[in-house]
């Protein structure tokens, strides 16, 4: 009597799952992740836990942490709550992280797609505005856009979007040299597939992993970026940063040092579980890479 | 009979001729930016004389060459280029080369402190951890070049004043010299080391973290490569089988990282600049945000990134230098 083959070899466990294990043994990453779902609650919560326009006056200035019940992590200068900045400051962080995160790799996406795909002349000049834009210090270029456009939220996130799009570019032509070779791209193009749904249908799912991972790079980056505005006073002034915060607290270094190490350690944190995570991605995509 | 020239020497050239596309987009683009900005020179002018009547606004614009098509002052603002006239600042009275030139040294000595400091010390930490890999010693290494890599630098900096100049006492706030001290020879020199001191390791902390990972991953690598093994079945010792044979290879992506960087720590030394007042380009670049001096704002791009290109030739060589498979071509 045989046996169908399906009861001899058990289903193989569906890939995220597999991806799902192989990070939760990984210690750092899981710490990371443990970080980065505070931050999210934070963010979530920030209306709950601390109620009201975290930039009104809320307390005596400058009272120490842990020191009044009304504002347990202090006030600043300017009797402003410290933790309801932090609470409400992660929405900004986040937020400007996720989008400016997002456009920077749809602008990489399409013009590494599109370098990669084509190759040739197509590629040469997509590559030189790509060297153009990583020649001029980013920082800069982030500086001269907020200077003539203002610096709106939204302008800030477009702005760093603008400013962090080559490196993802650069990957995803990297992936797009190496697939257009392969043997599922020919048979699509004999099946007269067009173009744009070879790249963005065939060829982009099997570059994308690599990318993803990257994201939490750009995250992290884009999330610095906006600190530093803020901390030169060139953020957007309608909305609690850490940035600010930190900018602000400098003047009373001296004497309050909570004003700006609170919100240090509030960026510290959420860019280090950005890191972790993606440590803990990439090795899980790659197990061979460590021993 | 034919000229020798030195193939390295022909390798330098045409990797400048190939930067010139690039800085002729960065020029043109940084042009057409500035001029979708809402107002122009004239508009700042009139604005801080508190008004004037249109004649005059015109009389002016005509003057500056605004009135002309953007093609036009695109033509002349890059004749003007290509003739090291970087145009007027209106903040400073001023030719923005005059003042450019004035704060080049002090970021340059910035930048070469900071990626020294960041290089020597990452491939090193990086090769030693390398040498001990999964030890407790590299666990440590490597968990704080993640807490290094997510550390901003203005807070570092502000840590770094608050132990060291406010509690300690030991270094200075901010400058570039001690004010009105005029020390001469080697005192001015221990003077200026003294105020880079702070600056220096802000800038260069997440590099380091940078360089320590790539190179402990580039040396477990080599380590693993055949001419390493025959080099210790040869009988090299410890010593030299690391120095002589891995870190001459390991160093190679180590080199093309610094290179490729070197932008982004221009780009940082904004913030440590304005935050320890070193009167530099970065510091520069702020207070042109602030006061809109966007001839000046130009300049500094067109400058660094001139400066970006110059070392990216620098590096390319160190890189043929270093690796003899490549073909200088």
């Amino acid at each position: 009597m045989s046996i169908p083959d399906t009861i001899l070899t058990p289903p193989a466990p569906p890939r995220s799952l597999v991806l799902w294990r192989r990070f939760r043994r990984n210690r750092a990453a899981v710490l990371g992740l443990a970080l980065f779902i505070i931050v999210v609650l934070m963010a979530a919560l920030a209306d709950v836990v601390t109620p009201g326009d975290p930039l009104r006056l809320a307390g005596t200035p400058l009272t120490a942490p842990l020191s009044v019940a009304e504002n347990p992590w202090g006030t600043d200068q300017l009797g402003r709550d410290i933790m309801s900045g932090i609470f409400h400051g992660a929405r900004i962080s986040l937020a400007i992280g996720v989008v400016a995160t997002i456009i920077s790799i749809a602008i990489g996406i399409v013009i590494g797609a599109v370098a990669g795909y084509f190759g040739g002349r197509v590629d040469g000049a997509l590559m030189r505005v790509t060297e153009a834009f990583q020649t001029i210090p980013s920082f800069v270029l982030l500086l001269t856009l907020v200077a003539i456009f203002g610096s709106s939220i939204e302008n800030i996130v477009i702005a760093i979007g603008v400013v962090s799009w080559t490196a993802p570019a650069r990957m995803v032509r990297a992936e797009f040299m190496s697939l257009r070779k392969r043997e599922f791209v020919d048979a699509a193009r004999n099946l007269g597939v067009s173009d744009i749904s070879i790249i963005f249908r065939e060829i982009l799912p099997n570059a994308l992993p690599p990318v993803i991972v990257f994201a939490s790079v750009v995250m992290a980056t884009a999330i610095l970026m906006e600190s530093a505005l803020a901390f030169l006073g060139l953020g957007d002034p309608n909305y609690a940063s850490w940035g600010n915060m930190i900018g602000q607290g400098r003047a009373v270094l001296r004497t309050a040092w909570f004003c700006s190490v609170i919100p240090g350690m509030a960026i510290l944190l959420t860019v280090l579980s950005f890191s972790l995570m993606g440590e803990g991605l990439n090795d899980a995509l790659n197990p061979r890479q460590k021993k | 009979m034919s000229i020798h020239i030195p193939p390295l020497l022909t390798y330098a050239l045409r990797r400048i001729l190939q930067a010139i596309p690039i800085m002729l987009l960065i020029m043109v683009g940084s042009f057409l930016l500035i001029k979708m900005a809402p107002g122009d020179t004239v508009d700042a002018l009139v604005g801080d004389m508190g008004g004037a009547d249109p004649a005059f606004v015109a009389r002016l614009r005509a003057e500056y060459g605004l009135d002309e098509s953007v093609f036009v002052q695109l033509w002349r603002y890059l004749m003007k280029l290509a003739q090291l006239d970087f145009g007027w600042s209106y903040v400073y009275e001023q030719p923005v080369l005059t003042v450019l030139m004035a704060r080049l040294g002090n970021t340059m000595l910035l930048m070469v402190a900071s990626l020294t400091v960041a290089f020597v010390f990452g491939i090193t930490l990086g090769a030693f951890a390398a040498r001990r890999a999964y030890s407790l010693t590299d666990n440590v290494i490597s968990t704080l070049g993640l807490v290094f890599y997510a550390m901003p630098s203005f807070f570092l900096s502000l840590l770094m004043i608050l132990v060291f100049s406010v509690k300690l006492g030991w270094l200075p706030v901010g400058g570039i010299r001690t004010i009105g001290a005029f020390k001469t020879g080697w005192a001015d020199v221990i003077d200026v080391a003294r105020h880079l001191v702070m600056p220096t390791a802000a800038l260069s902390l997440i590099y380091l973290a940078f360089y320590m990972r790539l190179m402990r991953t580039s040396v477990l690598e080599v380590m693993d490569l055949d001419f390493v093994r025959t080099a210790r079945a040869k009988g090299a010792g410890d010593f030299r089988l690391m120095v002589h044979h891995v870190m001459r290879n390991a160093l190679l992506p180590v080199v093309t990282l610094l290179g490729l960087q070197f932008s982004t720590v221009l780009g940082g030394s904004v913030v440590i600049e304005t935050i320890f007042s070193l009167p530099g380009l970065g510091q520069l670049a702020y207070t042109s945000v602030i006061k809109r001096d966007l001839n000046m704002l130009m300049g500094i791009v067109a400058l660094s990134s001139v400066i970006v290109v110059i070392v990216n030739v620098l590096t390319d060589l160190v890189y043929a230098w270093l690796d003899p498979r490549i073909e200088l071509k």
